[in-house]
């Protein structure tokens, strides 16, 4: 008895982790194609990313800069959908741009966002209410100069059109002339050091669920970042705030059920590790 | 010695910049420093578009030797070519938004990246259930952070009770944070030292020579 106990102790600890896997994979699949809509709770700074966005004035000139990659993407694009039909429904001018480096921008962009809302769906006009000044590749001195004069950085937008001949560029020369920045993406450090402190604009940012700690918080704290949302699920809670259930509602249910067998396997792991050297068996 | 090879132009040249873009930062309101200092940032931004062109031709290159010198799985090389120039030219034809070049982008490169992603996603996670383990001190407080942190991003457990907020922002803000605000702390002074040691000179890796 005390035999087949231990063997079943062993087999607990040294599971294959292909079986770990695919029981993984059979959660994340269930959820997407059949959707659970598990309970979801608003965190505070998902609400008050909401607020601030939701206290915006008509005509307010916000900045966007969208730079998610392919490794990204998954986690930044589903919360940036809610973000701008927020921002359609509350009449602002959206100035969407990649500055950075990463790849996709070009095209994810039209993929993950205008596809799903198109901004004439909202009543928004190029050149008028939004328009898109393509992709800037670079580091730190693209951002510095794109921020200084916006004319030395762009000449033309990202389908070939003069900036000049875009009657909502007018008013723009540099990034002071925005009232919000809304970035999408890495480089936060960049972010902070060449647009938020330099020029003292408020800087609203979406990042993915890992970049949270170790990019956003330093800068949070001290209130260089003014607030955030970090990855899927603020963006599904997002979703819920707009009353507009997308793919962050859709995917954050297979986060739910792989978080839960996850912790369920790793605690069962530790009561049967602990348990079996207590009794002073041998552990591979 | 030729003067373009000697070590002074390329420093001079550093020296010259990084003085300049230093007074436009600091000093503001200089409207020929600060011409100057945009048509520098220019030029980085034709430098940056360039330096994408120059991976392409070093991985062209890279590739072509190893089919040359038939190495290893040269036939991946052989795909690689095929793949790069087929996508580059399409491109350069049609522009980005050429129906061919945006199908391969949007249908086999962004799937597979992001499959890619997926599987280091489950490498991961098979890779927690070993390491998590309460072995020794430093590994159980991996483990009860660890576990919080998951806690924290499960919506549906923050639901049954909300406890589990604070207890997860606390160790995001205040270990994490704080663990993190004092890296870049030291990541800044340290870009702060190269950049000195760039200016004067004492730094000349990017030349190709040995660190003064």
């Amino acid at each position: 008895m005390t035999a087949e106990r231990k063997s079943l102790a062993e087999k607990i600890l040294t599971i294959n982790p292909k079986i770990i896997m695919i029981i993984l994979l059979i959660l994340l699949i269930i959820p997407l194609a059949k959707p659970l809509a598990l309970p979801l709770a608003i965190s505070k700074n998902t609400k008050h990313f909401y607020e601030i966005i939701d206290g915006f004035k008509p005509g307010a000139k916000v900045l966007f800069n969208y730079i998610p990659t392919t490794a990204t993407m998954g986690d930044l694009c589903p919360p940036s959908v809610p973000v701008i039909y927020h921002l359609y429904t509350k009449h602002v001018k959206i100035y969407f741009v990649g500055v950075g480096v990463a790849d996709g921008i070009l095209t994810l962009i039209d993929t993950q966002v205008f596809s799903t809302i198109p901004p004439e769906k909202f009543g928004y006009k190029y050149g008028e209410d939004w328009c898109n000044l393509g992709f800037l590749a670079g580091g730190d001195i693209t951002w510095a100069t794109f921020a200084k004069d916006i004319r030395a950085a762009v000449k033309f937008d990202r389908y070939g059109n003069p900036i000049d001949s875009l009657p909502m560029m007018k008013e723009i020369n540099s990034i002071k002339d925005f009232d919000y920045v809304i970035h999408c993406g890495e480089s936060i450090t960049i972010l902070v050091r060449q647009w938020g402190d330099p020029y003292k604009i408020p800087l609203l940012v979406i990042s993915t669920t890992a970049a949270v700690p170790m990019d956003v918080i330093p800068f949070y704290r001290t209130g260089q970042i003014y607030e955030y949302l970090g990855g899927l699920g603020a963006g599904a809670e997002y979703e819920k705030l707009v009353n507009r259930p997308g793919k962050a509602i859709a995917s954050v249910d297979a986060i739910t059920l792989t978080h839960i067998f996850l912790i369920g396997i790793i605690i069962l792991g530790n009561i049967v590790y602990s348990s079996t050297r207590l009794r002073g068996g041998k552990i591979r | 010695m030729s003067v373009l090879k000697k070590r002074e132009l390329p420093m001079g040249i550093i020296f010259i910049i990084a003085l300049l873009c230093i007074l436009d930062y600091f000093i503001i309101g200089i409207t020929g420093l600060s011409n100057i200092v945009k048509m520098i940032g220019n030029w980085a931004i034709v430098i940056s578009a360039i330096a994408m062109g120059l991976g392409m031709l070093n991985l062209l290159l890279v590739n072509a030797r190893n089919i040359m010198q038939r190495k290893g799985n040269y036939f991946y090389s052989i795909w690689t070519v095929i793949v790069m120039l087929l996508t580059f030219f399409l491109a350069a034809y049609g522009g980005m938004d050429y129906p061919p070049y945006k199908w391969i982008f949007d249908n086999i490169y962004q799937p597979t990246g992001q499959a890619f992603f997926g599987l280091s996603f489950l490498y991961t996670c098979a890779a927690a259930y070993i390491a998590f383990r309460v072995r020794t001190l430093e590994t159980s407080m991996l483990l009860i952070a660890g576990i919080i942190g998951m806690i924290g991003r499960t919506p549906i457990i923050l639901t049954l009770w909300e406890g589990f907020t604070p207890i997860s922002d606390w160790i995001t803000n205040v270990p994490g944070g704080g663990t993190f605000t004092a890296f870049k702390i030291s990541i800044g002074l340290g870009t702060i030292l190269i950049g000195i040691r760039t200016i004067i000179g004492i730094e000349r890796s990017y030349i190709g020579e040995e660190i003064a």
